[in-house]
């Protein structure tokens, strides 16, 4: 017992008293061995230990392996060291498992364990992951998961056999490596990393936290073997494992044909093939096996009449193929721009979809055949800039897909208000969404009335009651028309009722100059990273309001124009000059992307504190 | 609670048979008809994405050829897709359990899509080569499969059959779906050895009708059979809303139309028979019989070791917070919630669920003169306490009835740290909980839902200055539940730097020299303060002072012009609010906001607002609403409705200041 005592006040004593008031845990060790015994086996050997101050660092202390054909848990054994010098053991009985499905079928499990003690406490853990059939990439190292959690030291050690030539990409960690007869002996190491500082206006935590992405150039991976060299190389076997999958059965050729006969041109062809895609189809997930990379045949989406977007790509690509037309089918990773420096390997992308070069103008259609509700000819927001993987006949090559310019990311609301004596009012609005905004109208009419509703007033500081959608429209279908330069909108026109629009107080209504607007953010701590947005937007509020007979203006918000690195804000309210009884109100956000310091944060409060102001200025409105 | 209950046993009772579905089918699986294919949208919802257009539960509860006995259950379902969102009804996945002393499966399962091609039927059936079997967690195996072939358009038929050897849990069979219903039908058939308790739940009606039919079963030649009468039970519904979401509902379920079924008891003339808790006196006796009591009074390792530490205490609160404080020391709670507490096991593990805390604290306090017994709880977001539902497992939570030498009484539920004595999570506030007395005498019911008097005061003391600046200190007092309420808001922040955050997006204001006094204590009081800072309107002469920096009651509460589900309020509401402002000398009031009183007689509430100068310089502030009540049915929806829209108008509040 006084060896175990000695060992828990060690660990608490590694960080200062004050530092363990605000840390939520501290990694004191993490060691991570992967032997690989061959191309398709190996070991990964983990020792991890813990110290948890609060239940916000039980996600560092917890055990969790993932688990599918490929890999298993092997050994697992643990000890839970209590302050008071307790100590819990724990063994492989202890681990509970679910399914990860999200989709009908998937054979990957999470095993997991989460110790529950009285804080704080130092959980240590030993462990093996067995890998069999196949390794494509190693077992990713990631030390550190969350912000406010504190790294004394880790270290990634690979065991390869002799000149078994790897690719990496790493963060944060130190690199070296020997070898005997034996192994080649790859290691990254970490120590005394400070905790992440969790603040919005951020890049991806992953640009933070240590990590290490490694891969085996020449693999072998259920039955099947590549390499992963370069992009070409990658792609080659991406093709590879898709072989035959292009398997439309005759009947569904002859659809094809009768469907395309006659088209005027090439995007009349997709066009309809799209729409047949979309009454035909929908997305249905199954991973099984090394399905995670290898589509469906296009007969299963015939037949069943699912997919996941693997499968929805390779149908669509099948059926564009029968009608003539070329396309190529790519892979993507949907919340990361960019991939992992110049490291080609198959893991790091979540999605597929279909590239269409269209000879007649010379655009390529970047089609989402997941959600074919989405205009054709749009490059949406989780594939616009995103670097991707595009397979080709020789392999594959990564490109980049083109952006839109910041000003077309743009919502603006015209709003008809009639105020009412009592302070009620009848509102039409008619909401305008361009490009990225226009998303969320995709197959909106499609959704239940409440959730339409919900959506359209969401944020809104006015509740309001009796909403009614008097028109839906876009011009998502109106590629043929602008080309290349083809930028969606939608709009949808709906009136409601306020009870309390404006307050009445005696002979005076006072109303809000923007109830639809929505605050402004900034965080009262001092900023520690830097102030990163990556996408810029336009709102623009242009309401009309008509006060009640009788009444006058008595007072209205200055009008205001100001413009900083942060973005710029206008705001007018101006009476009617004719009778006085209209009053015109505008304000227009334009927020850029920006990349600045941490000490220029006061500077972003300001700025939103000076917005904030004027989206809630009040208008006040006497009787005559 | 009651009257509410027996309104709606009335309701069915009273039901015939004059519903009939607005679309005429024939339910027969295959019996797909034109119309049905191309109907595009549903008459008495024109909203809804999809539509069941037939549903058929039987359940089946009786002897195999084995004489083992059974329960199997058929279901049929028929979609049609309406819209996109629609197709989402084509994906089903099915938990069973996985342990295999319960012998349950899914089989039989059949899928068929129909679509109209070309003025043609065309039919697509999901191969069995999609229907994935696999294990979902260490509980339960999962079935999925998703229809073929699935369009707008579509009709799709769904049925399989489950088999369970639990053949008494028939539960509650829902008819009621997130889709409207067209048809619906539930068959519950079992041998008459069986009696059932029955309830029917929901706000929409059944129509009923019941059969019997003699059967033998021979298990061996030669034998003799097994004679009993099959007895069924069939409900029929038409034109069902789909169920939606609404505020103020602990458990929506309560109004989703469905049959509850609780095996009353089995009886087989000249070989068995056996009574399944036909009285809550019956059902405390099995608690005691099974040792449910004895775990409340264990003496084990820890008790010994508190003892120590609480000895010479002599204020019975004081000890009973120590013992609470070494219990939570000793063994952290591991976030579940159960009724069966495993004392020795918690302490070995120093890790337990709900029902090991309150085993514990009552061991130990039954050891030293205290008398602390289980009071048994059915949580309100599983639903309410049904009056017929007579057995065990109509509880799912247990709390401590603590009764001092000086026969004080209080109730606690340990593991909740931000509650206190008498002070519980808004979940255990029901009408009735069974008390089961430590010394083994019978149950008896208890009122937990008005334990103690909550409080929420918040005191504003402003001051402006003639560049229109206000500052303020603000000092916020709540005690019981609102105190617990305001402790996990503050412990649902990160740290104390988001909830001042969300304190100031509120007030449109900015806070500093914030302190929240007792949110790390076991206790029934808390006390924030802190000072803000904003600007009144300032135009021309005028200054326009909000007087309320924050809204009780929203409009967003009650915003659908419809509701089916009661109003059911966490606790009883008393909330006071003052706000007092002085401004410069060369000020006057030019108006104030009108003082008023408004009432709602139905929930006993009202909410009294009164404006008043203090001298030349300042005005005070006075709101005061209280609620005494907790439930009000959903026929008196509109009429909160408008009484939120007063109380909301209320906080609109402006004050006029006029320069001299």
């Amino acid at each position: 017992m006084r060896r175990i005592l000695t060992v828990a006040s060690l660990i608490l004593a590694m960080l200062p008293a004050s530092a363990q008031d605000k840390l939520d845990a501290a990694i004191n060790d993490f060691s991570e061995v992967f032997k690989m015994d061959s191309p398709t086996s190996g070991t990964d050997k983990v020792h991890k230990s813990v110290t948890v101050f609060n239940e916000d660092g039980l996600l560092s202390a917890s055990f969790v392996a993932f688990t599918d054909a490929f890999r298993s848990v092997g050994s697992f054994s643990g000890e839970v060291v209590l302050a008071n010098g307790k100590k819990v053991k724990l063994s492989k009985k202890d681990l509970s498992f679910s399914s990860m499905s999200l989709g009908i079928a998937d054979d990957s499990y999470a095993v997991y364990l989460t110790p529950v003690f009285n804080y704080p406490f130092t959980v240590t853990y030993d462990y093996t992951i067995e890998y069999r059939d196949g390794i494509v990439i190693f077992p990713i190292f990631q030390p550190l998961l969350q912000d406010n959690v504190s790294l004394k030291s880790a270290s990634y050690t690979l065991m390869v056999p002799p000149g078994t030539e790897i690719s990496e990409h790493s963060v944060h960690l130190d690199y070296s490596f020997e070898f005997d007869s034996k192994r080649d002996i790859h290691k990254w190491t970490i120590k005394d990393m400070a905790p992440l500082v969790d603040e919005h206006l951020m890049k991806l935590d992953s640009d933070f936290l240590p990590m290490l992405y490694a891969v085996p150039v020449e693999f072998s991976y259920g039955g099947t073997k590549g390499r992963q060299s370069d992009w070409k190389e990658l792609g080659t076997w991406l093709n590879s494992i898709q072989d035959k999958a292009d398997d439309l059965p005759e009947s569904e050729i002859a659809k094809v044909k009768e469907l395309t006969a006659g088209a005027g041109s090439e995007f009349e062809t997709v066009s309809r093939l799209y729409s047949y895609l979309k009454e035909k189809t929908r997305y249905v997930s199954i991973q099984l096996g090394i399905g995670g990379y290898r589509t469906l045949p296009a007969s299963h989406v015939v037949k069943t009449g699912f997919g996941d977007c693997k499968a929805l790509s390779n149908y669509m690509k099948s059926m564009l193929k029968v009608a003539g037309i070329e396309s190529n089918y790519y892979v993507i990773h949907t919340d990361r721009e960019d991939f992992f420096g110049n490291l080609p390997s198959p893991g790091q992308m979540n999605h597929a979809m279909l590239a269409v070069p269209l000879k007649e103008n010379g655009d390529t259609l970047f089609v989402e055949c997941t959600n074919p509700s989405f205009p054709l000819g749009y490059r949406h927001s989780s594939c616009a800039r995103h670097e991707i993987l595009l397979l080709d006949g020789e392999g594959g090559q990564k490109v980049r897909i083109g952006g839109y310019p910041d000003s077309l990311s743009r919502k603006t609301r015209e709003a008809r208000i009639a105020l009412r004596e009592d302070g009620s009012a009848h509102i039409d609005i008619k909401d305008k969404r361009m490009l990225d905004y226009s998303e969320a109208l995709v197959n909106f009419s499609s959704r239940k009335p409440e959730d339409q509703v919900k959506f359209l007033i969401r944020d809104w500081m006015l509740q309001p009651e009796n909403v009614k959608i008097d028109r839906i429209s876009d011009n998502f279908d109106r590629y043929p028309e602008y080309g290349r330069d083809f930028v969606p909108e939608a709009e949808v026109d709906f009136s409601m009722e306020s009870r309390n629009y404006a307050n009445k107080n005696g002979d005076r209504l006072f109303f809000p100059v923007n109830p639809l607007a929505k605050s402004f953010y900034y965080q009262r701590s001092e900023r520690v990273n830097r102030i990163y947005r990556k996408e810029a937007f336009t709102l623009v509020d242009d309401y009309s309001v008509v006060i009640p007979e009788g009444y006058k203006v008595e007072s209205l918000p200055a009008d205001a124009s100001f413009e900083s690195v942060w973005g710029s804000f206008k705001s007018s309210v101006k009476v009617d000059e004719i009778d006085g009884t209209i009053l015109h109100i505008n304000q227009t956000l334009v927020v850029p992307c920006f990349d600045e310091p941490a000490s220029e944060y006061p500077s972003y409060r300001e700025f939103s504190k000076k917005i904030n102001k004027l989206y809630s200025a009040k208008i006040v409105v006497s009787k005559r | 609670m009651g009257k509410f209950l027996f309104s709606v046993l009335l309701l069915v009772a009273g039901t015939t048979s004059l519903m009939s579905q607005s679309i005429k089918i024939n339910y027969k699986p295959g019996s797909v008809s034109k119309e049905e294919l191309e109907m595009d949208s549903y008459p008495l919802d024109t909203t809804a994405s999809a539509v069941l257009l037939a549903k058929t539960y039987e359940v089946k509860v009786s002897f195999d050829q084995r004489l083992s006995l059974k329960r199997t259950e058929t279901v049929y379902k028929r979609y049609k897709v309406l819209k996109d969102a629609g197709k989402d009804c084509a994906d089903q996945s099915l938990l069973y359990l996985a342990d295999n002393r319960f012998d349950e499966s899914i089989y039989g399962i059949k899928v068929t899509t129909y679509n109209r091609e070309n003025g043609k039927t065309v039919t697509s059936k999901l191969s069995s080569k999609l229907i994935f079997k696999d294990s979902f967690s260490d509980k339960f195996k999962k079935v999925s499969f998703s229809a073929p072939d699935v369009r707008v358009g579509s009709v799709i038929e769904v049925q399989y059959s489950f088999t369970s050897s639990l053949f008494a849990n028939v539960g509650v069979l829902f008819m009621q779906e997130d889709y409207p219903l067209n048809h619906g039908k539930i068959s519950v058939e079992y041998a008459d050895y069986f009696s059932f308790n029955k309830f029917v739940r929901g706000h929409e009606s059944f129509s009923r009708t019941e059969n019997t039919e003699n059967m033998e079963v021979i298990a061996f030649p030669g034998v003799e059979p097994l004679r009993f009468a099959m007895k069924e039970d069939i409900f029929y519904a038409d034109d069902v809303p789909a169920m939606k979401k609404e505020s103020y509902c602990f458990y929506p379920d309560q109004a989703r139309l469905g049959v509850e079924y609780e095996l009353r008891n089995v009886n087989i003339p000249g070989q068995y028979y056996q009574n399944y808790n036909t009285s809550w006196e019956e059902v405390d006796k099995q608690f005691i019989k099974d040792g449910y009591v004895k775990e409340f009074k264990v003496k084990n390792v820890l008790t010994t070791r508190i003892y120590p530490k609480i000895e010479g205490i002599t204020d019975e609160v004081k000890l009973l917070e120590a013992v609470r404080k070494e219990v939570v020391s000793a063994v952290k709670w591991n976030g579940n919630v159960s009724m069966y507490p495993d004392v020795s096991k918690a302490v070995k593990e120093m890790t337990g669920d709900s029902a090991d805390l309150c085993g514990i604290m009552a061991s130990v306090l039954n050891g030293i003169g205290y008398t602390a017994s289980p009071v048994l709880v059915k949580s309100r977001s599983r639903g309410v306490l049904a009056s017929f539902h007579v057995a065990a497992d109509a509880f799912d939570a247990v709390i401590l009835q603590i009764t001092t030498p000086s026969g004080k009484v209080f109730y606690t539920d340990v593991a909740s740290r931000n509650a206190y004595l008498n002070v519980l999570p808004e979940d255990y506030l029901v009408e009735k909980a069974r008390v089961l007395p430590i010394s083994e005498a019978l149950g008896y019911w208890v009122d937990l839902r008005k334990l103690s008097n909550n409080s929420y005061t918040q005191n504003y003391v402003a001051r402006l200055s003639s560049d229109g600046r206000i500052e303020g200190d603000v000092r916020i007092t709540t005690m019981n539940e609102d105190s617990r309420g305001a402790k996990q808001a503050f412990s649902n922040a990160k740290n104390e730097e988001e909830f001042i955050e969300q304190l100031e997006l509120s007030y449109g204001a900015e806070v500093s020299d914030f302190s929240f006094v007792g949110n790390k204590e076991w206790s029934p009081k808390s006390v924030e303060s802190f000072k803000v800072e904003t600007t009144a309107d300032v135009a021309g002469e005028y200054v326009y002072i909000k007087p309320f920096i924050k809204q009780f009651h929203s409009e967003r509460d009650f915003q659908d012009p419809v509701r089916r589900n009661n109003i059911d309020f966490s606790y009883p509401d008393n909330i006071r609010y003052s706000f007092s402002i002085t401004f410069p000398e060369d000020m006057v009031v030019d108006q104030l906001p009108q003082s008023q009183a408004i009432a709602f007689d139905k929930l006993r509430s009202k909410a009294i607002v009164k404006y008043a100068p203090i001298g030349d310089n300042g005005v005070m502030m006075t709101f005061i609403y209280t609620r005494v009540d907790t439930l009000l049915p959903a026929a008196e929806y509109e009429a909160v409705r408008q009484y939120w829209a007063d109380l909301c108008s209320i906080y609109n509040a402006t004050i006029v200041l006029k320069k001299k």
